[in-house]
């Protein structure tokens, strides 16, 4: 369970740079770069119909390119659904669901990784034992529950179910656990409580963990697909991926419109990876094996 | 236990009898009010359903199918009687009739003299309702011809389809056809509708959907025209019908009495008794954590009976305003000309007391919520016996707007019922925590780091119970109950769910279509370990290479979903060009069943490769480089050290990629949901799209249950078999 014994990859970012490229590496770099280009090209393709006219894309042999690039398709196919509301729904349950899952991670990692108590260990059993269940066993359940609290199509019933997240509280737990003890002894020692102990020194301390859990907890939000398609009921409700298969199911004949709504739908996450591909590579490695 | 430890059992040091005493007085003094709880939640309960049992269950439904097959058979017995077969001209009105054969082209008119009756047979609705009538079964239409409202019957007659058109002289029947519009060629189309019987108000019942559903039987809307009126329901998309609300007048609609308020109270000093004794006892005892995490136990019954209680009720009323809402929107819907019909008018149609009726008294009775809506011009009564209110708010000229309340006393019911119920799982929460810190003290551990743990996990453990344990418990209750949400009886059925999943064709297909999806995996770990491999070293622009492999995973799977569709498009698509150019193809992908779930595999490879690959990486970083350096010292190749040293060093991460991957593609939904809907054929129909749709497109909550808690038996066994093969180590170092 020594984190340090994971080589992370992620490192390789600033060290690399200087390596020489010698003839051996050639056939390598080819063969990456191919497979590379492959897995961009849905993305590439998505992009070049997005900017092509309705009628241009039912052409044979298909064309790569438009003939002419036509932006207009992003704001018609953005105006042709209310894609700002999509866009603000998702980020409102993103924002509360991210903190509540940061918040709830922090915490109880803490107390599993920190604090003696007795029962400690059944109750971490119980928040393992979750990660066998299938989501969709609960979703019904959780979908009456959510209706008898009358929140379906309102943004607690997309956000309550999701505030914690196991997959976070064992990491943070992990992290936790590799930290050094000392600093928060001493704070103790100095007549701290244990809030403020948390607050004041650990937390801070695990401040990588904390990004990590937080970027995964938005991605997951930013993604997930059937349980907001089953809480919300009105277009205004939806968050884009809902609003996104909506609009499919509407204009599926017309692949510009529905290539732009995707590429919007892209871009957000993919920025936000692109800035962060280090904490992505880290939480995969950190909760896929020490799972 | 042994005897003779049983009967030692019972002779305890005399040191031990009090507080033996005292903790069978609490059992008492915890037994007690449970028994009240529960006998409180059955009343109210079986209090609920009995009133809404006359109206809408099961049993009634299936009187409604009775009702209606023998309306069409005394129908057709009418017709078979007469002297002039199929129609008799005097009894049922007949103007014209026109005898098509099975293609729609005409054999025979009368009277003669007259032209055929200008209807469409290309038009989908007519070949729809030939095809209704060519497979037995006898249909009643509405339609406008010139401008005028007429019955069309057709009727089936050795193999060719007579055309009757009925004469017409009732009023109602030109609201009804503006009601009807539209909607009988669409039910018929999908194969769902839905009636109601004599004396019933609004209703939908699964019963009737079920006896509709199929054409094996011989269906029939048969409407008289005076007193019914349909409104369609559509999904919750606008998308697919799934089927109707009928409505009828009824003299009275009888009343549904709230739940009388003594349970209600009588459970509120239950609980708080219960409370103040467990605390109270809690403070005299002297005894270890053994009984305070008895105590805990002894808790769970009133908590599950209260959490109970409050879910029948919030069934009862729920279900009923799900029905209203719909039929609120439907009614919406229906003012939008050319099908509209207004709900006044549908009022006059079926009668005056039903659906709605102006009343203006109610909108100073609920004043409240009126004021919220100036604009509101009309209130009345609606549906269910009047526990609810409608309302008319003219947001424009152009379209109006149903509004439904529900009275106070059902809302402050619920949300005591569910404070009840979270009071108690906070009870039993602190009284663990309560138990735990005692045991802590006791242990010379230090309290306050106990009582700070608990208040660090308290918010966790409290979500967990309430949103992941607690409904995996009600699935499994669920799973043994007939649960439509728009029927408020919700009836045990044993395990005749799990038993229909035996029998059920598609649960087995969407099954077997599940684990053959599941295949991808293997396909995409061994492409994922290459490339792991392949981006194993440092090489400048290895991140951003590792990047874009990693980049599917992480976008949204709805717009992949929808560029791969484009791209597996048979005329247009990028693949066939691409395979065409190379003088394959074209393939149909997505469009025929032989390959649709082919394709889906193969995005789900492109998805999943970066992910595996960065475990992968993980796993090969962390095998120590001075192995390779030694059997290179050695002699060893290339793929000979891929096989005695990475390979086995890699076991358990393999292992961890395999498991984890299985488990989640048994689990794919959004491919499906946005791609295929399950088809073409079934061909892509898997398990939790199958289960989706039968909760919430054919409402089936309790079937629905039933499946996903096999699902998740699969699930735990293949967990387990994890935990076996891979023994307690969990890294992989």
């Amino acid at each position: 369970m020594e984190r340090s014994s994971v080589n992370r990859p992620g490192r390789d970012l600033p060290t690399q740079a200087a390596r020489r490229v010698d003839g051996g590496n050639f056939f390598i770099y080819a063969l990456a770069i191919a497979l590379g280009i492959t897995m961009l090209l849905p993305f590439l393709w998505m992009i070049s119909t997005s900017l092509m006219d309705e009628f241009e894309v039912y052409k044979f042999p298909p064309r790569l390119l438009p003939a002419e690039p036509l932006w207009r398709n992003y704001p018609d196919a953005l105006s042709a659904a209310p894609f700002a509301r999509f866009f603000l729904n998702s980020a409102i349950i993103s924002l509360f669901i991210v903190i509540g899952q940061v918040f709830t991670a922090a915490t109880a990692g803490y107390a599993f990784a920190r604090l003696r108590f007795p029962g400690r260990d059944k109750v971490f059993i119980l928040f393992l034992a979750n990660l066998m269940v299938p989501v969709i066993v609960l979703l019904i359940p959780r979908f009456l529950i959510v209706g008898a609290l009358g929140w379906v199509d309102t943004y607690a019933g997309l956000i309550v179910t999701e505030l914690i997240g196991v997959w976070g509280i064992f990491l943070m737990r992990q992290y936790f656990l590799s930290l050094p003890r000392e600093l928060e002894d001493a704070a103790r020692i100095d007549g701290a409580n244990e809030w403020q102990v948390f607050w004041k020194v650990a937390l801070p301390l695990a401040k990588p963990a904390v990004a990590t859990v937080a970027l995964f907890s938005f991605v997951e939000t930013w993604k997930s697909f059937l349980w907001p398609l089953i809480v919300t009921r009105s277009m205004g409700m939806r968050p884009v991926e809902v609003g996104i298969a909506a609009f499919h199911s509407l204009y599926f004949t017309n692949w510009p419109y529905q290539m732009a709504a995707a590429v919007t739908a892209v871009v957000p996450i993919l920025l936000l990876f692109l800035f962060t591909q280090r904490y992505f590579v880290q939480g995969i490695q950190l909760a896929g094996l020490k799972y | 236990m042994s005897h003779a430890e049983s009967i030692r059992s019972w002779q305890r040091p005399a040191a031990e009898t009090v507080t033996d005493r005292l903790r069978q007085a609490f059992f008492l003094l915890v037994a007690v009010p449970t028994v009240i709880l529960v006998a409180g939640g059955l009343y109210i309960a079986s209090h609920s359903r009995a009133a809404l049992t006359p109206e809408i269950d099961r049993f009634a439904a299936q009187r409604a199918v009775q009702y209606f097959s023998h309306q069409r058979d005394s129908f057709l017995q009418e017709l078979s009687a007469s002297p002039a077969y199929p129609l008799n001209p005097s009894r049922l009105g007949v103007q014209q009739q026109t005898l098509y054969d099975s293609s729609g082209e005409v054999i025979a008119s009368q009277p003669p003299g007259l032209a055929p009756l200008p209807l469409s047979p290309g038009g989908a609705r007519t070949r729809t309702l030939f095809e209704a009538a060519r497979r037995g079964a006898p249909v009643l239409d509405v339609a406008a011809i010139d401008g005028r409202s007429v019955w069309i019957a057709y009727l089936p007659i050795d193999g060719h389809i007579n055309v009757a058109l009925l004469r017409l002289d009732a009023a109602p029947l030109e609201n009804l056809r503006r009601a009807l519009g539209y909607d009988v060629a669409v039910y018929l189309d999908t194969g769902r509708a839905v009636s109601v019987g004599d004396g019933w108000s609004t209703s939908i019942s699964q019963a009737l959907l079920d006896s509709l559903a199929s054409f094996d039987r011989p269906i029939s809307s048969f409407l008289d025209g005076t007193s019914v009126a349909a409104i369609p329901l559509k999904d919750f998309d606008d998308w697919e019908m799934m089927g109707a609300i009928l409505v009828r007048a009824t003299d009275s609609a009888p009343a549904l009495p709230g739940s009388p308020a003594w349970p209600l109270a009588g459970l509120v000093l239950a609980g708080v008794l219960t409370i103040v004794l467990s605390w109270r006892s809690q403070m005299r005892q002297t005894r270890s954590a053994l009984r305070r995490s008895r105590l805990g136990l002894a808790l769970l019954p009133p908590m599950i009976a209260a959490a109970w209680l409050a879910a029948t009720d919030a069934h009862v009323s729920s279900a009923a305003s799900d029905a209203l809402l719909e039929m609120g929107a439907r009614m919406a819907v229906s003012l939008v000309e050319p099908y509209g019909v207004a709900p006044a008018e549908l009022a006059a149609l079926v009668g005056s007391d039903v659906v709605v009726q102006r009343a203006d008294s109610l909108i100073a009775s609920s004043s409240d919520a009126l004021s919220a809506f100036p604009a509101a011009r009309e209130a009345g009564r609606i549906g269910l016996a009047g526990r609810r209110w409608a309302y008319r708010v003219a947001d424009t000229a152009a379209l109006d707007r149903i509004v439904l309340l529900r009275p106070p006393l059902e809302d402050s019911r619920k949300t005591v019922l569910f404070w009840l119920a979270g009071l108690y799982s906070l009870l039993a929460v602190g009284v663990l925590v309560f138990g735990s810190l005692r045991a802590a003290s006791r242990s010379g551990l230090e309290l306050r780091e106990a009582i700070g743990a608990w208040s660090f996990i308290a918010p966790s453990l409290i979500l967990l119970l309430v949103f992941s344990a607690a409904p995996l418990i009600f699935a499994f209750y669920l799973s043994f109950h007939e649960w439509n949400l728009l029927e408020p009886a919700k009836p045990f059925v044993g395990l005749r769910h799990y038993r229909e999943l035996t029998g059920d064709g598609l649960f087995w297909t969407a099954a077997k279509n599940t684990a053959v999806y599941s295949l991808y995996v293997p396909a995409t770990m061994a492409l994922a370990l290459g490339v792991a491999i392949l981006l194993n070293r440092s090489i400048r622009g290895v991140a951003l290479l590792r990047a874009v492999f990693f980049l599917p995973y992480i976008t949204s799977f709805v717009a992949i979903s929808i560029v791969w569709q484009w791209m597996y498009d048979p005329d247009f698509g990028l693949f066939n060009w691409v395979l065409g150019s190379i003088g394959l193809g074209p393939f149909p992908w997505l469009n025929s069943p032989s390959t649709a779930l082919l394709a889906l595999m193969l995005m789900a490879i492109w998805i999943h490769i970066g992910f595996q690959m960065v475990i992968f990486l993980a796993g090969l970083q962390a095998i120590p480089n001075e192995l390779y350096e030694a059997a290179i010292i050695d002699g060893a190749g290339p793929w000979r050290r891929f096989q005695r040293i990475t390979l086995p060093l890699l076991r358990p991460t393999t292992f961890f990629v395999l498991v984890t991957s299985v488990i989640g593609s048994f689990q794919v939904f959004t491919f499906v949901y946005v791609m295929t809907e399950g088809g073409p054929l079934h061909a892509t129909d898997v398990i939790v799209y199958h289960i989706y749709q039968n909760a919430w497109q054919f409402l089936r909550m309790g079937y629905a249950s039933a499946m996903s808690w096999v699902l998740f038996a699969v699930i735990f066994a293949i967990t387990l078999l994890q935990f076996r093969l891979l023994g307690r180590k969990m890294t992989p170092s």
